[in-house]
């Protein structure tokens, strides 16, 4: 594994930097793999060898199957030497020489089941050192720059990029290079968890902060498990650069826009440079559009130079214009230049292309983040007139950087020093933002020595600080987070955490912002900068302190702090000894003394440590003891290191994003996994892994990584004569395979491939490996499959009369199963032109009413409902119709208003939609000379609608009071009515309205109310009220927009995800799955096992999210199967064994839950997996089985998914109840046949002889007992059971009664009779010859019965009670 | 059921058994044998008798099942046991019974435990109308003592001999023999039969005379009475004409006590003709005394509760008085032992109380 130790920018030697770095930023395949083994299954020889025998015989499998060929599969595992040799042969289709890199080559990233885990939403800003520059940027547009545009995905980071990882072990922080980008949707809620000190990160609830366990050492904690007190780990210094900046570029950081027209110059290039331009090609063009001729050019690199300026001026005075500096990109070339600028009055100005990155220039920056405002070409710096240093000190710096001339104006109230010399403004506003939202610290300054970034924090502070705070505390206030963030992460350089607030709605220290950020630091850690004299400290930093809730488990009593100094002291009392620090510190030295055997003394003290328990009655020291003070130990110095302990002080839960974010940083020691988030100051948070796919891939770059051969492949293709044979080795720098051999050769299969891989490996999983080829063999019976193995060989034969599975349809997706990403990219590649179309098209079980649904739904969704209102009966409508008519015959007029009104008496509440399509209707129905046009009707339309929403309150008065309980006063009702009806008007066009806009209007509605009329209106209230509106109010007619159109823009999709998903679909068909079926899942058990009994049992499909599924049990019971221990269970998922994880798999969890003895196996305890001679097989096949991880070895727990497998188990576990009663049953009769074979003679002989009568037969009353009817009773607890099982040959009709002594119940089908205090329970059964017949009821164990049985001779009857 | 049943009639009954057995093997029958229900539910009042008896009720016992030929096995094993028994004149007890099945060759005849073999010969004596002593089997407890102005003659082993009940006899009294058949009833002095319950105060009304002051002739039970002392009790009362009366504790064990001797118990419905005296009368302890005399006293304990409320359903009690005083009894929640009419002095019982209960009872 390549280390990931920085070794980059040293300098002097770029080019092999840049390679090596090259080498680092892509993380290679080999790497990932090696990062990813154990989710992929390959992390020991042993399960390597699992995993690629199952991958490979899989992909056999499938190859077959798909070419209609029944599978015949042959694998073999050879010792070779240090390694093994993995050999599977199929007798599949052959693949052809272009297939095999995609089959056997690409190890696939992202597969559909990620772990989906540990994710920042996308707005959190990162800590990165991007190019060597630091800078923060926000996950999300981190991670989308380098991810395809849609969906779930990882890529690797192909940028040097890094962030600060701290090392779990040391706690030291580092910058560490970041591998990979990840995104993906989440179910996961989302928390924003804020700190102490104002920290704050917007995670996944399962997403890991650190902490450290009471010895010290780290710890994740889960985001969602944080409570407000416990501590996270922050990091107290941030790291700084090995090789800090020394100097400034000006150049490296003006653009070329800024220079057009900017008479600016770079003199100093010697002529050897200059004369470099001459080797261009020489072309010749109009310098511009509007010149009459064509002049000379050198084209150099790109770059045009005008031929006469270069041999005339450039190379004469050796300069060159600052902007074709830049076009060439001669910055470099440039550093010993000085840039020249001519002022209007035509002096000139000077300064150095290299500024050096002095104590005096990082202040000149801060001054100008603090005060400066930067003009066209001069900076000017605003000081109140009482700051004269501050002011002499900032001419001195401009003059000192060469700023030329600067002057001060005085004004009444403030001084402006005023800098000119347009390079330094450009370079300013460029470097540190212009306007005092923008400002921030310039980026190099993150890179430069300590003592700079202290200068300039020292003017950053003098500038728009406040030191006036009870002396021991400076606060810089601006309205820029981009600077507060970059000035806590200076802060975080100098080892010092500052504390961060963000205030809304002040005045005062911003100009006019509504928000400002406020950075503050306090007491010693003053000390840093000199400009702020001494300062004495006050008491601990808190993030110096260690929270007493990391004693909690080795405390002796309370403590009133919630942190406490890191020392031992100040930790004892955390533990509670000691009452404040100076007992704590007696306790200290009494403790040491003890625990070094002296003899402690001091009474109260003493005293008190033996009532903490502490110190035993003869003052020597406890177990309780040794373990505190060894806890206490640890703990200390845990804020001397890089990191720190800030207590949580909220965590809430915020609305999660549709997709979330991760990277992946190893760290130093390949498992840190941390990186920094720096929302409001630095944050350490967990990232997780880079993922993965997985497949025959796996297994090949497996063995070559560890037996370094290459695969080796052999294939014949149906009906070629030859095979042909390749080697295939992955690079592992690109991730491509390549054929490396290749040759034609004979095999004796007809068809078919073989692989060959060797591997580092071992025979500990010679289990598995056996139950996998077992119960592939189970699950698959049409397939043969042989598997030879250094200690043994395993033939497994196709089922007799085996077919291939039947084969699967591929159906359209469904609508409640299709994500974001997915649904985007569908409608873009759709031909339909409208939602309804593609609906109906592209999805399955959308017919038109359901596409008909789902538009309307996205039609409330994306353009709201219309409000529909009633009309007064009172108006004149008619009146008002005529009166919005002009222009028109009288006559016309008023039949038009009278068909009006008519049409608007038949209706109920009208929408404006709806309105205007009354008035179209009538309109052009109308039987009038005159026709109504579009302006007329606008007219009628607006005046009826005048009329229409003049009646609001009632009309919201009716639904309210609909929704809301009767109790509810009517005023309160009325009041609410009125002032929900006051929010439709002018802002509410068309009175149309999302349904959360109606929400709103209820919501402050109803916030009035009760504020003004001091009512109360509750959550229920609210939203009973906006679901009558909402109800009341019509879905529009408008047209959707296209299927393009929503494809480009994600809210739409998501509208119309959320309608699909609020629609009721039909569920998917199933033809897409292959279950195994019942009657072949028996033949595979009966084909593997031999056992007594098979039962299976295949549920029909069911569905969960959008996807059907599957679920099969069998069962095998009895013979050779062994009766030791639990029963063996097989799992399959999708026709594949699933081997590993068997604990964690939603079947097992079922089979446990299972109350096994109901179904006549042992269960010891009652709970678990049952024992004895069985085999139970359960199979889940489905479009997308939810596995716990990508290796796939378990099933996930959906509810859906369980409560099948459930059922299915139990059909199953029915029939082998039959079957086990049933041999029961045959049990006793052979035991009682044999009882009276031996009975019966025996008391005939006697008979005979006390008789003195000749010997008797027995032959006929044998033959009549043992062919009758039996009635048994049996009881088990207070189930009472009767069965009656019918020998002979003829239907019996029996009548039972059981005279009982206590009530019975349950009683199945008979009757059931009291007479003085004894019940007849009375059963009529007809059952037939040879059938058996069970009836129950329920009664107290200790109830007497007496069972009488008439309706059968005597004879023929056993009752047996 | 005969009183009476000489030897060999004994032993023809079970022949007769055994025949009936070869009878249904040979008509190609189940072997079976039908015997009364023996439960509380199936006990009925005999009006002629004016006991308890068994009801018609019957369960069968057959060879269909495997226990029902095993214990019909066992049956006939016993059966035979008995007729030789017979056959030799000698005589056993149910629990030599029950260890020489041991050495039984057929194992499946042989006893699980002596309640096995003990019901089963209850059974043969209903099935057959035999009673037990007439197989010669006896129960290993003797009967109880009596004490009184009787003379009898005893056909023992040894001949017959003469005892007087006062004069020939120690302060235990006469000891009555397993089958109280054998005794004659010469002449007497005895007013009334006095049964006691415990040997404390049978010793007790000894000591103070009680028997010489009131020819009473005083019978100890000894806890629940065996067969013989009901016997003989059954025959002072038929063939001397003597009321019988019965001085228990006041506590629901007594009163089955006193069940037994009057009515019958339930084990042995089918002799209760030959056993039970339902002329017996209760004296007491009568829960009606403890309030009366105001005796100390131990509380009903719960299954002294259970024991009353199941009284209170048993046929055998359904009677105005027995339904008052149980229920008086589980009113005030307690009991008394007869020495409970010590705490008023030790005469008190002789002087007072039985003279007083005697004399309402319309004994004296």
């Amino acid at each position: 594994m390549t280390s990931f130790q920085s070794t980059l920018a040293d300098g002097d030697d770029d080019g092999i930097a840049e390679e090596l770095a090259a080498g680092q930023r892509e993380i290679s395949i080999a790497e990932f793999f090696e990062k990813n083994k154990h989710m992929l299954g390959f992390d020991s020889g042993a399960r390597g060898l699992v995993t690629a025998v199952k991958e490979a015989v899989d992909n056999a499998l499938d190859a077959a199957e798909e070419a209609g060929i029944l599978p015949d599969i042959y694998v073999e595992i050879q010792e070779s030497g240090d390694y093994y040799t993995l050999v599977v042969e199929d007798n599949g289709p052959g693949i052809t020489k272009e297939q095999i890199p995609k089959v056997f080559g690409k190890l696939l990233y992202g597969s559909r089941f990620h772990a989906r885990e540990q994710s920042l939403t996308p707005d959190q800003e990162l800590l990165v050192r991007r190019d060597g520059v630091v800078e923060t940027v926000p996950i999300g547009v981190l991670c989308d720059a380098y991810l395809p545009v849609d969906g779930a995905a990882t890529a690797p980071l192909s940028a040097d990029i890094e962030v600060p990882s701290f090392n779990r072990e040391t706690h030291e922080m580092t910058w560490q290079p970041v591998t990979h980008a990840i995104r993906h949707e989440t179910d996961e809620r989302t928390y924003e968890i804020t700190t102490e000190k104002g920290r704050t990160v917007e995670v996944t609830g399962n997403h890991s902060l650190f902490s450290v366990t009471k010895d010290g050492e780290t710890k994740q904690v889960k985001a969602g498990e944080l409570e407000p007190g416990d501590a996270v780990l922050t990091p107290r210094s941030l790291p700084t650069t090995d090789s800090s900046v020394e100097s400034v570029n000006l150049l490296e950081h003006l653009t070329r826009e800024q220079l057009d027209d900017r008479r600016l110059y770079v003199y100093g290039f010697d002529r050897e440079t200059l004369e470099e331009l001459r080797n261009g090609e020489t072309i010749r063009k109009k310098p511009n559009a509007d010149s009459d001729r064509k002049r000379y050019y050198y084209r150099y690199d790109g770059v045009d130079v005008l031929k006469d300026s270069l041999e005339s001026n450039y190379l004469e005075k050796g300069y060159l214009p600052a902007s074709t500096v830049l076009e060439l990109g001669w910055e470099e070339k440039a550093a010993d230049c000085e840039l020249k600028t001519y002022q209007v009055g035509g002096d000139e100005t000077t300064i150095p292309v290299t500024v050096p990155l002095t104590g005096e220039f990082a202040r000149l920056l801060g001054y100008y983040v603090a005060e400066g405002h930067v003009g066209p070409r001069q900076v000017g710096f605003t000081f109140g007139s009482h700051e004269s240093e501050l002011i002499e000190a900032t001419e001195a710096t401009v003059a000192g950087v060469g700023g030329g001339t600067t002057t001060v104006q005085r004004e009444r109230n403030s001084t402006r020093v005023k800098a000119f010399g347009s390079p330094l403004a450009m370079f300013l506003g460029n470097v540190c933002g212009k306007g005092a939202e923008n400002k921030r610290v310039p980026s190099f300054l993150f890179d430069a020595s300590d003592d700079v970034q202290q200068e300039f924090l020292t003017a950053v502070y003098q500038g728009d600080g406040s030191d006036s705070h009870p002396g021991n505390e400076l606060s810089h206030t601006t309205v820029s987070k981009p600077l507060a963030r970059g000035v806590s992460v200076l802060w975080n350089m100098q080892g010092v955490l500052a504390s961060t607030e963000t205030v809304e709605n002040t005045s005062g220290y911003a100009d006019d912002g509504s928000t400002t950020y406020r950075t503050k630091v306090y007491g010693e850690d003053l000390n840093v900068l000199d400009a702020f004299g001494e300062r004495k400290p006050t008491g601990e930093q808190g993030y110096k302190r260690v929270p007493t809730s990391l004693l909690d488990d080795v405390r002796v009593d309370d403590v009133d702090a919630h942190t406490v100094p890191d020392t031992i002291p100040g930790l004892l009392r955390a533990a509670g000894v000691g009452s404040d620090l100076e007992h704590a510190e007696m306790y200290q030295s009494l403790i040491e003394a003890a625990l070094d055997g002296d003899d402690v003394e001091k009474p109260r003290y003493t005293h008190n440590l033996v009532e903490m328990g502490l110190l035993d009655a003869a003052h020597e020291p406890t177990e309780t003891l040794e373990d505190l003070y060894s806890t206490v130990r640890n703990l200390q110095g845990i804020t001397e290191t890089d990191m720190c302990l800030l207590p949580v002080k909220s965590v809430e839960e915020t609305d999660a994003p549709e997709y979330v974010y991760d990277i992946s940083v190893p760290g130093a020691t390949g498992e840190d996994e941390n990186f920094v988030v720096a929302n409001d100051g630095a944050l350490s948070v967990k990232n997780s892994r880079g993922q993965q796919g997985i497949g025959i891939s796996a297994a090949v770059l497996y063995s070559q990584l560890t037996s370094g051969t290459p695969a080796k492949i052999t294939s014949r293709t149906q009906g070629s004569a030859e095979a042909n044979y390749y080697e295939l080795v992955i690079d592992t720098d690109t991730n491509e395979p390549v054929i490396s051999e290749e040759e034609t050769t004979s095999w004796d299969r007809p068809h078919g491939t073989r692989i060959e891989l060797e591997m580092e490996a071992n025979m500990r999983a010679r289990g598995q490996l056996h139950d996998y080829a077992e119960h592939t063999a189970v699950v698959n019976p049409h397939a043969r499959l042989e598997l030879r193995e250094p200690e043994g060989r395993f033939k497994f034969e196709r089922a007799e009369d085996a077919s291939l599975p039947a084969e699967t349809e591929e159906i359209r997706p469904h609508p409640h199963g299709v994500e974001l990403g997915a649904l985007i990219k569908m409608l873009g590649e759709t031909d339909s032109r409208t939602v309804r179309g593609f609906l109906r098209e592209e999805f399955t079980r959308v017919g038109a009413k359901t596409a008909d649904s789902i538009c309307d739904a996205f039609r409330d969704r994306h353009y709201g409902r219309e409000l529909a209102w009633t009309l007064d009966a009172a108006d004149d409508l008619e009146a008002r119709v005529a009166d919005a008519v002009s222009n028109k015959p009288a006559a016309d007029t008023e039949a038009f208003a009278a068909a009006v009104a008519d049409a608007l008496a038949e209706r109920g509440a009208l929408s404006y939609t709806d309105l205007e399509a009354l008035v179209a209707d009538v309109a052009a129905d109308v039987e009038a000379g005159s026709s109504f046009g579009a302006t007329v009707q606008g007219h009628v339309v607006d005046a009826l609608w005048e009329s229409l929403t003049s009646g609001r309150e009632d009309d919201v008065y009716r639904h309210v009071d609909a929704a809301t309980t009767t109790q509810k006063d009517d005023a309160t009702v009325a009041a609410l009515a009125e002032r929900i009806a006051a929010k439709f008007g002018d802002d509410t066009p068309r009175d149309r309205v999302t349904r959360d806009d109606l929400r709103d209007f209820v919501e402050r509605a109803a916030d009035t109310t009760e504020d003004v009329d001091d009512a109360t209106v509750g959550e229920t209230a609210r939203e009973n009220v906006t679901d009558e509106l909402w109800a009341a109010a019509h879905t529009v007619t408008d047209d959707l927009p296209a299927a393009a159109e929503i494809a480009g823009d994600r809210n739409l999709a998501r509208d119309l995800l959320a309608a699909m998903s609020t629609v009721d679909v039909m569920a998917p068909p199933t033809s897409c799955l292959a279950p195994i079926e019942a009657d072949l899942v028996e033949a595979g058990l009966r084909k593997e096992f031999d056992a007594d009994f098979y039962a299976a049992a295949t549920r029909d499909a069911e569905v969960h999210g959008g996807d059907p599924f599957v679920v099969e049990a069998g069962i095998a019971y009895g013979g050779d199967l062994t009766s030791e221990g639990p029963v063996d269970v097989m799992r399959f998922a999708n026709r594949v064994p699933l081997v590993y994880q068997r604990g964690a798999c939603a079947t097992t969890k079922v089979l446990k839950d299972i109350g096994w003895r109901n179904y006549g196996l042992d269960q010891p305890g009652g709970s678990g997996l049952p024992s004895g001679p069985c085999v139970i097989m359960v199979h889940v096949a489905s479009t997308n089985v939810p596995f716990t991880s990508e290796s796939k070895d378990a099933v996930a727990s959906v509810p859906e998914i369980e409560d099948e497998i459930e059922l299915a188990v139990r059909e199953a576990a029915r029939e082998l109840k039959s079957f086990l009663n049933e041999r029961r049953s045959r049990q006793k009769r052979r035991e009682k046949q044999n009882v009276i074979m031996d009975v019966l003679p025996t008391m005939a002989e006697k008979v005979s002889e006390m008789t003195g009568r000749e010997p008797v037969g027995v032959e006929d009353s044998l033959a009549r007992i043992m062919n009758n009817v039996l009635v048994e009773r049996e009881r088990e607890d207070d189930t009472v059971r009767l069965t009656v099982e019918n020998n002979s040959d003829a239907n019996a009709e029996l009548d039972l009664t059981d005279i009982v002594s206590a009530e019975p119940s349950d009683v199945s089908a008979g009757t059931v009779v009291e007479m003085d205090g004894e019940w007849f329970v009375k059963w009529s059964p007809t059952v037939p010859s040879g059938d058996d017949a069970t009836l129950e009821y329920a009664v107290d164990a200790d109830a007497d019965c007496d069972l009488s049985v008439s309706g059968v001779a005597d004879e023929k009857l056993t009752v047996s009670q | 059921m005969s009183s009476d049943t000489t030897d060999d009639a004994a032993r023809e009954r079970l022949i007769d058994m055994a025949a009936q057995f070869y009878d249904q093997f040979a008509a190609g029958e189940i072997p079976n044998m039908q015997l009364p229900t023996r439960s509380k539910s199936n006990i009925v009042f005999d009006e002629d008798a004016d006991v308890w008896v068994y009801g018609d009720r019957t369960s069968t016992r057959s060879a269909n099942s495997a226990s029902g030929a095993r214990k019909l096995l066992k049956a006939i094993y016993t059966i035979d046991f008995l007729a030789q028994q017979l056959e030799e004149d000698r005589s056993s007890t149910l629990r030599e019974l029950y260890y020489l099945s041991e050495s039984w060759d057929e194992e499946a005849a042989q006893f699980n435990g002596q309640s096995e073999s003990d019901k089963l010969v209850e059974d043969l004596e209903i099935v057959s109308g035999v009673k037990r002593e007439d197989f010669h089997m006896r129960p290993e407890e003797s009967g109880a003592k009596v004490m009184g102005p009787l003379r009898i003659r005893e056909q023992t082993n040894r001949g017959d001999r003469e005892i007087h009940c006062q004069d020939d006899v120690g302060q235990g009294g006469y000891q009555i023999p397993n089958n109280p058949d054998t005794i004659e009833f010469l002449d007497h002095d005895v007013d009334f039969v006095l049964c006691v319950e415990t040997g404390g105060m049978r010793d007790r009304l000894v000591e103070n005379g009680f028997d010489d002051d009131y020819n009473a002739l005083v019978v100890h039970l000894g806890g629940q009475p065996a067969r013989a002392t009901r016997r003989l009790t059954k025959r002072l009362h038929d063939e001397l004409d003597l009321p019988v009366t019965v001085f228990t504790d006041g506590d629901p064990w007594s009163y089955r006590i006193f069940g037994s001797v009057s009515y019958g118990s339930i084990k042995s419905a089918h002799l209760s003709e030959y056993l039970a005296t339902p002329e017996a009368q209760f004296i007491g302890i009568r829960p009606a005394d403890i309030v009366e005399y105001d005796l100390p006293t131990d509380p009903l304990s719960d299954s002294d509760v259970n024991a009353l409320e199941s009284e209170l359903e048993d046929p055998r009690f359904q009677s105005e008085f027995w339904t008052e005083q149980i229920e008086l009894q589980l009113d005030i929640g307690k009991k008394a032992e007869q020495q409970a009419l010590a705490s008023r002095g030790l005469d008190f019982v002789t002087d007072t109380y039985l003279p007083e209960r005697l004399g309402e009872m319309g004994v004296l």
